[in-house]
């Protein structure tokens, strides 16, 4: 063992400092510690020396093997860095370009209010109910206690199929058909299209409403209110808005109430939306006329509760700011596009 | 309904001011909708008298008139009105007056004459009342005091909205009696109410003198409708009405018709009651109320002659109808300039027996109005009374005979409920004291006798809304306050909803995820538009559509959705995709469906994609994306050659067992330009009832440790049979091992033979229970081959 070959140990970092590429770095690895390198030869010749000479010559060869194989493994993760640094430079994009198919439809802003109300009501156990929109006289009317000939007819413009067969004016009777399947105490939400015979700036032939009804053993105009006010206030996001009860009149409601927002465009200040008042109205609502009741045969003494509609048009297009009833209609893309 | 408030304030002692006024009404369930100035505003108006009138010497339509301001000296006005006579009393505008708009009146030369001010029409004024020419004041206005201050212009108007169920509060006294409960002073009675000059046996004994000639009758049939019929023989007429009252009729939003009906019409506006007077000249052999025989002709006041039914109630005369009771009065015995002497009528008519008659012969009457919600049972014969003592203070009258039936037991009884203390409590879910609740009920005019559970509660004959306990309870609720309320959650037994549907939910999300926009179109559609799919269809029509664009229910969504890619087409839309979830409509169902379109390119131009326009498979892939939500259920697609309005070539219908479930196909050509439509434009609709009936359950499948294995097969195949049929049969024949069939290529063209084309499969293999060998997979692959060849010449491609 000479110490040549140990002196070579620098001239073998010198050499794999040097080595440009893998397989350069190869032929080095090769040529020190391959099956006939330097140092693997060297190893073999340790048996020629006395014991003694071989144990320290042999400490001493092991630590340049070893530090012969850091320095090639070093080099090789250092060529290995730069050849993938050398890909990947290659391989930038313009991470500015648009990304593909980023196109994404929309629900119709009525819908998503009408999937907003479902849901609201959904999670206080309220059961989404549906009925037809061809409707008979008894369901859209009879049953609601508007007889033929009542003035409550006026308020609602029909559209007739025949003597019995109507568009249906409202969600109302879908409260009839309900009852007509279930025992109280229940918990009903209804939406869908309604149709009145009137076109004009703030009115459309056909148009939505949620209809909603509970039932139960205790239920007073007071808890009403509370529903209303909460649902109100989660609709329009704002946990301060103004909610008011307002006296008013429904044949299948009695007590009746209209209800009143602040008005969520001006904050009450009075604008146009509002007509200087500063409020709107939004749902009408009231206690469960005795009559409907009893045509339903619900004891009335021993179940009561309440009732509530509102028009899905307008509370939509004050949510958005919609100004424009017949956009809905319309469905130009331009429009639907904002609802994302 | 329009109120003033300075004639409330005549009945009804009132601290509040308007605004407070309209806040009470409004939180009290007679709603406010407006509130506007009696008069807009103008100054330097005063009453004028016109000592003579000259023509002008240069103008034929001009006059110089010499008028008297009160304060001494004589102006020169010209002036054009027609109607300018000497010895009126008239509105002078002075030099410096500020009419409404802004306009100023100066001295000024008209044709060379000079014009110290303006004579004024009532248009010029903004008290438009109808009128023309000059606004003529009455003689005693006092010469030379301040218009607005002689007509007391400083008032305000509500415009009430009267909800159906209050024909109590269709009159001044009506609201005054609400805002009385809602805690005003003092209510007071009308004047037209309280002159009670003669009792009414008296009238009835006093006519004696032309029985002959005049009888009043009703019909003994129409008795129970018509149980109080009141007509008075009046001679004489006033001439005009004072100043006073024009001004309080304009106010109510009523023109000037004649003396006698201006009468009546503030006296039905004061209290609720509506009247009528017949012409007692015309009318021929006395009058009946009695049921219209059917084709009978009224010759109404409106100028239409109306074909009457046998359920509408006529005053008829010997010479037939000369009013429809309680809505509309005839021509034939209408007041006129010439009318000397009158029938008045006050009467109580039955709202069952006029309801929906007027809106049957679209007629919008104020009788009609306050009939139809019930008037006041007892007030027509006392009301007949105070007219009669009214009418003398304008103008010498005199009561030449008096008709009077009532028949009291068909009269409505007044109404008796008990009001539940614990009741009102429950329903309200609020506490009222029993004399709160006792407050308010008086105050409503209600008599109130206190019973163990509450009260027992006798209803008054102007409260025809008040019939059960309910209603008290709003009563009490509403006079109160709803203000006052608490604002309580709803307590009851904790149950989920059974709100299962969201297969329709996933569907839209589906396809707003692939870019589809939802629409919402209207139900109905044209009979033209229905056609162009359905020509068959037999959706109801409407009776009474808002026009024949909108006549039919829709019996697909194809034509709306059609008629908004052209709306949008037409606003540079290249690259639409809707869809719509509604309702189509036959003569036995209303079935929801779920239908879309597309047209225009692929995706969205981009940078990374060529662009190319959608084809029939980029729709059928959106269909079968949702239609995989359904896994256990088989799809299939068969072709249709004659589905009216699409692609003979490019239509399949959607079946499962046979029953089919959906369609979707290219837009006919014809049709696609028709609409102007320069792309092909695909369609789909799916039944969303028969989806939602499909078992969607997922069950797991146990997942394999053994490894998969593809093998691929490409097979030359004849045009006429259809890929769909090669890979059913290949389903058919595979077994469990096989996990999935893909179709990877298809081919046609040189150097296959003509009339043959290929496609290439890919099949995934591999078993639960071990490795699958080559055996296995060439066993499995040469069974499939075999089926296939079996339903046509289907080659192996080389």
């Amino acid at each position: 063992m000479s110490l040549s070959s140990m002196a070579s140990v620098a001239e073998a970092a010198r050499d794999i400092a040097a080595a440009a590429d893998l397989p350069a770095l190869e032929q080095i690895r090769l040529h020190w510690l391959g099956k006939k390198g330097i140092l693997t030869q060297a190893m073999q010749q340790l048996g020629q020396l006395s014991p003694e000479a071989r144990r320290e010559a042999g400490q001493l060869l092991n630590v340049r093997k070893t530090e012969v194989q850091s320095l090639l493994q070093a080099r090789r993760t250092a060529l290995e860095n730069a050849r993938i640094q050398e890909r990947m430079a290659g391989e930038r994009v313009d991470v500015t370009l648009p990304g593909r198919r980023v196109a994404l439809g929309s629900s119709h802003p009525i819908r998503q209010t009408l999937e907003w109300i479902e849901q609201y009501f959904s999670g206080l156990g309220f059961e989404i109910s549906d009925g037809p929109e061809i409707e008979d006289d008894y369901h859209n009317f009879e049953a609601l206690n508007i007889p033929e000939d009542h003035p409550a007819r006026a308020m609602h413009d029909t559209f007739y199929f025949d003597q019995n067969r109507v568009l249906r004016t409202h969600t109302s009777p879908v409260q009839i058909r309900f009852l007509e399947a279930h025992q109280p105490p229940l918990r009903m939400i209804a939406t869908g299209r309604v149709y009145r015979r009137d076109s004009d700036i703030t009115h459309t032939p056909m148009f939505h409403q949620v209809e909603g009804l509970l039932l139960d053993e205790e239920a007073s105009f007071a808890d009403l209110r509370g529903l209303l006010e909460d649902f109100l206030q989660s609709f329009f996001a704002r946990p301060d808005l103004p909610v008011r009860f307002r006296p008013s009149y429904f044949p299948f409601t009695e007590p009746s109430a209209e209800v009143d927002v602040g008005c969520v465009i001006c904050g009450g200040s009075g604008c146009r939306v509002c007509k200087q008042s500063g409020w709107l109205e939004v749902l009408g609502c009231g206690m469960v006329h005795p009559a409907v009741l009893a045509g339903a045969g619900v004891d009335g003494e021993v179940f009561g509760g309440f009732a509530f509609g509102m028009g899905i048009e307008r509370l939509t297009m004050l949510r958005y700011g919609v100004n424009d009833l017949r956009l809905f209609f319309e469905n130009d893309l331009r429009f639907l596009k904002q609802f994302s | 309904m329009r109120v003033s408030i300075q004639w409330l304030r005549e009945l009804l002692d009132v601290s509040w001011d308007t605004a407070d006024i309209a806040q009470r009404l409004t939180m009290g369930g007679i709603e406010v909708e407006a509130i506007e100035p009696a008069a807009v505003p103008f100054q330097g108006v005063v009453v004028g008298f016109v000592k003579s009138v000259m023509l002008h010497p240069e103008a034929d339509k001009l006059r110089i008139a010499q008028v008297d301001a009160g304060d001494g000296a004589l102006r020169s006005i010209v002036c054009g009105a027609a109607n300018l006579a000497e010895g009126q009393k008239v509105p002078l505008a002075l030099p410096g007056a500020v009419l409404p708009g802004d306009k100023k009146i100066n001295i000024s030369e008209l044709r060379g004459v000079r014009s110290e001010g303006m004579l004024c029409a009532a248009a010029e004024l903004g008290l438009d009342d109808g009128s023309s020419g000059l606004l003529m004041l009455d003689a005693d206005a006092p010469l030379g005091q301040d218009l607005r201050a002689y007509l007391q212009l400083e008032d305000e108007i509500l415009s009430l909205g009267i909800t159906p169920n209050r024909g109590d509060a269709l009159s001044m006294l009506g609201v005054a009696r609400d805002l009385y409960a809602l805690g005003a002073e003092q209510l007071q009675t009308p004047a037209v109410l309280s002159a009670s000059a003669v009792e009414w046996s008296q009238l009835d004994a006093a006519q004696t003198a032309r029985e002959g000639d005049y009888s009043v009758g009703v019909d003994a049939a129409a008795r129970t409708v018509c149980p109080s019929y009141t007509a008075l023989w009046i001679d004489g007429v006033p001439e005009r009405l004072p100043d006073h009252l024009r001004e309080r009729l304009r106010r109510m939003g009523q023109r000037c018709i004649h003396p006698v009906v201006d009468l009546l019409n503030l006296w039905m506006f004061e209290t609720g009651q509506p009247l009528h007077a017949f012409d007692a000249d015309k009318v021929h052999g006395g009058l009946c109320v009695r049921w219209a025989q059917a084709g009978e002709v009224l010759d109404a006041l409106d100028g239409r002659d109306l074909t009457l039914e046998p359920d509408m109630l006529v005053i008829a005369d010997a010479q037939g109808p000369v009013a429809l009771a309680g809505i509309i009065g005839g021509r034939r015995t209408s007041v006129t300039d010439a009318t000397r002497s009158i029938i008045l009528e006050a009467a109580f008519f039955q709202p069952k027996a006029i309801q929906g008659r007027a809106r049957r012969l679209s007629l919008q009457t104020d009788a009609a109005m306050r009939y139809e919600r019930g008037v006041d049972y007892q007030l027509a014969p006392r009301l007949a009374q105070g007219v009669l003592a009214q009418m003398a203070t304008l103008a010498p009258v005199q009561l030449r005979s008096a008709r009077a039936f009532t028949l009291q037991g068909s009269l409505p009884l007044p109404a008796e409920i008990i009001l539940r203390q614990q009741r009102l409590q429950r329903v309200m879910g609020m506490p009222y004291t029993a004399s709160e609740v006792e407050r308010v009920l008086t105050r409503l005019g209600l008599q109130i006798r206190a019973v163990p559970e509450g009260w027992q509660v006798k209803v008054p004959s102007h409260r025809f809304d008040l019939r059960i306990e309910a209603d008290l309870i709003e009563e009490v609720g509403r006079i109160y306050g709803y203000e006052q309320l608490p604002a309580h959650r709803p307590r009851g037994i904790l149950q989920a909803a059974a709100n299962s549907s969201t297969v329709a939910r996933r569907m839209r999300d589906i396809l707003q995820a692939r870019d589809y926009h939802e629409v919402i179109t209207y139900s109905f559609i044209s009979q033209e538009a229905q056609k162009d799919f359905v020509p068959e269809a037999d959706a109801p029509a409407l009776l009474n559509p808002l026009s024949a664009d909108l006549g039919v229910m829709r019996a697909s969504l194809w034509p709306g959705l059609l008629q908004t890619l052209q709306f949008n087409a037409k606003r540079q839309q290249e690259r639409i995709r809707i869809f719509e979830m509604g309702r189509i409509f036959s003569a036995e169902r209303q079935r929801m469906v779920l239908a879309g379109c597309i047209v225009g390119s692929a995706d969205r131009e981009n940078w990374a994609q060529t662009a190319r326009d959608v084809d029939f498979f980029d729709l059928k892939g959106d269909v079968a994306a949702m239609l995989a939500l359904w896994p256990q259920t088989t799809f299939e697609f068969r072709a249709l050659t004659t589905e009216v309005g699409l692609h003979p070539g490019q239509t399949a219908e959607i079946l499962v067992a046979g029953r089919r479930v959906g369609m979707l196909g290219a837009l006919h050509p014809i049709l696609a330009d028709r609409h102007d439509l320069d792309k092909t434009a695909l369609f789909f609709y799916l039944d969303m009832e028969m989806l939602e009936d499909l078992d969607n359950v997922r069950h797991f499948a146990p997942l394999s440790p053994y490894p998969a294995l593809r093998r691929d097969m490409a097979l030359v195949i004849p045009n006429a049979i259809a890929a769909g049929s090669v890979l059913a049969a290949m389903r058919q024949e595979a077994s469990a091992i096989v996990q999935e069939i893909r179709i990877f290529d298809r081919y046609q063209g040189e150097p296959l033979l003509a009339g043959t084309y290929s496609l290439a499969f890919a099949f995934l293999l591999q078993d639960r229970e071990r490795t699958l060998t080559e055996v296995d997979v060439q066993q499995e692959l040469e069974r499939m081959l075999t089926a296939v060849k079996q339903i046509g010449s289907i080659e192996l491609r080389a």
